[in-house]
C-alpha cells in the first residue's frame, strides 16, 4: 500500500511580513512536516526585526530557496522570475468560484466571523465589512493551497485564540489546534530554530525522516501504530535537534527559552463554512480519513503510547 | 489625493484607476495579506443619487451584490434593525440620527452634526473594528452635504456599497429636512485592494 505522497508540501498562510514566530513556523513545517513550504513571493522579514536579524533572515529565505524547501507562489501580477504564478484562467476560476459561495451559502453573511457569533449577537454588531473581508482571505487562501496541490495548510496566530468562543455546534477540526500546540511544546521540546542554516535545516530534515514515515503510516493505516517504532523515532528525532546547537548554547536554550520559542502550529484546519467551497472539499476529505484532526492525531498518539510504555 | 465624479460610479471608477496607476507600494495588513495602498483618498461624488450609481466594472456578480446588501447595508441604512452604534449609542441611547436632523433644522449652518460610529471602549480592542468611523452632514447652498470617515475601506470589495449605504442614510436626512441632497463625500484614510484582488482589478481596468 502507498503510504504517502511522493512529496508533501505546506502552504504558508500566515503573516506575509515574517517575524520570528513565522519564521519558526516556516523551519519547523520543512524540519517535522513536510518537503517544501509554498509561499507568496510578496512573504519578507519584517522591517521590526533588528537589522541583524532581518538581514539573516532575509538570506536563510534565500538560501531555502535555492535548495527547494521553500518555493514561492504568486497572483497574476505577481509575475517575476523563479515564481509559480497562478494563471490568469485559473485566477478568474477561483474568483468565480468565491463570489458564488457568498449566494449559495445564504447563512454565509450573517455568520461570518471567528467567533461564529451571528452579527445580530455580536456587541455593537455594525460592522460586518472586515468579517467578509477576513473570510474571501481564506478562501483564496484554501482555494491556491488546492491549485498548488498542498495537502496542509499553516494557519495564523490568530485561530489560537478564538477556541474559547466557539459554541458546541461549531466544534470541528480547529479545536484540536490547542492539542498540537502542546503535544509539540511538552513532547516535542523543539527550540528556536531561526538560528539554524540552511545547511543544518536541510540535515535536520533527513534525520527527521524516520519519524515523517511512521507519521504518514500511522495516517495510511488507521492509525495502528507500533508504538515502540514510533517512539524510537520520536526521540531519536528531538535528541537530533539539539546536536544542531553548540554545547555553549544549550544553557540558553533550555526550557525557559523553549517555552517561549513560538512552536509552529500546523495542520488543515477547516473553517465550517469553508466546507462549502469546491477546494475546501479536498481538504475536509483528507480530514475526515484522520479523523478531522490532522496532525494532532497521531502527536497525541504519540504521547500516549509514551506515557504508557513509561507505566509499563 | 482627491479624485471628482459626477456619480458614484464614476468617482468609484477613478479612485481605483488612480489607486492601480499609483507608484505606492503593497504594505503587510492584519488580515495576514499584502495590500496595494493609497492613504487618505478622498472621494467627492457631485450627484451622490444620479444613475448609475453601481459601476459595470464592480465586479462581484449583482446577486450577490443585491444580498450583502440585503443582508447587511439594507439593514444598516433602513435602519430596520437597531444598530446600536447610531440610534442607540451609549448608556443614554443617544439616538444621533434624530440629534443631527434636529441640530441642522435648528441651525441651518451647524458643524456640529456628527454621526460618531467609533466606540473607543470596544474598538480598540475589537477583532472587527467598524471602517466607517464618523459622519458629518452640513448644509450648504441649500442641500445636504455629507462627509464619510473610514479608517480603512477595501476599494474593490466594499467601498462602492459603502458609499450607496452612506448616501442613502444621506437622503434620509435631506428628506427629513425636506431638501436637496448636495455632495458626496468619501475620506478613505487607508484605501487599498487586497492582493488577491489586484490582478482582477488590472485586468477590468486594464485600458484605463
Amino acid at each position: 500500500m502507498n503510504t504517502s505522497k511522493a512529496t508533501r508540501s505546506i502552504f504558508y498562510n500566515s503573516d506575509l511580513e515574517i517575524d520570528r514566530h513565522g519564521m519558526n513556523q516556516i523551519i519547523q513545517s520543512i524540519v517535522c512536516f513536510s518537503d517544501f513550504v509554498w509561499m507568496n513571493c510578496a512573504a519578507r522579514p519584517s522591517d521590526r526585526l533588528p537589522r541583524e536579524n532581518k538581514e539573516r533572515i532575509s538570506g536563510l529565505l534565500r538560501e531555502l530557496e535555492a535548495s527547494g524547501k521553500v518555493k514561492l507562489w504568486g497572483y497574476p501580477h505577481q509575475k517575476r522570475a523563479g515564481v509559480k504564478i497562478i494563471e490568469m484562467q485559473e485566477y478568474r476560476k477561483i474568483a468565480e468560484k468565491i463570489n458564488e459561495t457568498f449566494l449559495t451559502e445564504r447563512e454565509l453573511l450573517p455568520t461570518i466571523s471567528y467567533s461564529f457569533k451571528p452579527i445580530g449577537e455580536e456587541k455593537g454588531g455594525i460592522e460586518t465589512t472586515s468579517k467578509i473581508i477576513s473570510a474571501r482571505k481564506e478562501y483564496w487562501s484554501l482555494a491556491v493551497a488546492d491549485l498548488l496541490e498542498s495537502d496542509r495548510v499553516i494557519v495564523g496566530p490568530e485561530y489560537k485564540t478564538i477556541w474559547p468562543e466557539r459554541p458546541q455546534k461549531f466544534k470541528y477540526a480547529t479545536a484540536e489546534g490547542k492539542m498540537i500546540e502542546k503535544v509539540l511544546k511538552d513532547f516535542l521540546h523543539i527550540p528556536d530554530l531561526t538560528g539554524l542554516t540552511a545547511q543544518d535545516i536541510v540535515r535536520l530534515q533527513n534525520l527527521g525522516k524516520p519519524l515523517r514515515r511512521k507519521i504518514e503510516e500511522i495516517c495510511a493505516f488507521d492509525f495502528k501504530l507500533d508504538g515502540k517504532e514510533l517512539e524510537k523515532a520520536g526521540i531519536e528525532f528531538t535528541d537530533s535537534i539539539w546536536d544542531f546547537f553548540p554545547k555553549t548554547d544549550l544553557k540558553s536554550l533550555g526550557k525557559s527559552v523553549s517555552e517561549e520559542a513560538f512552536y509552529a502550529v500546523i495542520s488543515v484546519y477547516i473553517h465550517p463554512i469553508l466546507s462549502a467551497l469546491p477546494f475546501g472539499r479536498r481538504f475536509l476529505d483528507w480530514l475526515n480519513t484522520r479523523r478531522k484532526m490532522g496532525f494532532a492525531i497521531f502527536m497525541s498518539e504519540l504521547k500516549r503510547t509514551i506515557r504508557k510504555r513509561a507505566r509499563d | 489625493m482627491e479624485v471628482y465624479g459626477e456619480t458614484m460610479a464614476d468617482a468609484w471608477e477613478k479612485s481605483i484607476i488612480e489607486l492601480l496607476n499609483s507608484s505606492s507600494d503593497f504594505v503587510p495588513t492584519e488580515k495576514g495579506t499584502m495590500a496595494k495602498e493609497i492613504t487618505n483618498m478622498i472621494m467627492h461624488v457631485r450627484y451622490p443619487l444620479k444613475q448609475p450609481v453601481l459601476s459595470k466594472k464592480y465586479c462581484l456578480p449583482d446577486q450577490f451584490r443585491d444580498q450583502y446588501t440585503k443582508t447587511y447595508f439594507t439593514k444598516y441604512a433602513t435602519l430596520e434593525t437597531p444598530y446600536s452604534r447610531i440610534v442607540e449609542r451609549g448608556s443614554k441611547k443617544v439616538n444621533q440620527i434624530e440629534v443631527v436632523i434636529g441640530k441642522l433644522r435648528k441651525n441651518w449652518f451647524t458643524r456640529r452634526a456628527v454621526i460618531s460610529l467609533w466606540a473607543p471602549e470596544e474598538d480598540l480592542n475589537s477583532k472587527y473594528p467598524p471602517c466607517i468611523c464618523l459622519l458629518q452632514a452640513m448644509i450648504r447652498g441649500n442641500r445636504l452635504l455629507v462627509t464619510a470617515l473610514l479608517r480603512s475601506n477595501d476599494a474593490w470589495l466594499s467601498a462602492l456599497p459603502d458609499m450607496i449605504l452612506i448616501s442613502s442614510l444621506q437622503k434620509r436626512i435631506a428628506d427629513d429636512l425636506n431638501i436637496e441632497c448636495g455632495e458626496y463625500i468619501h475620506h478613505a484614510i487607508s484605501y487599498h485592494i487586497y492582493d488577491y484582488d489586484y490582478s482582477m482589478a488590472k485586468e477590468v481596468f486594464e485600458h484605463e
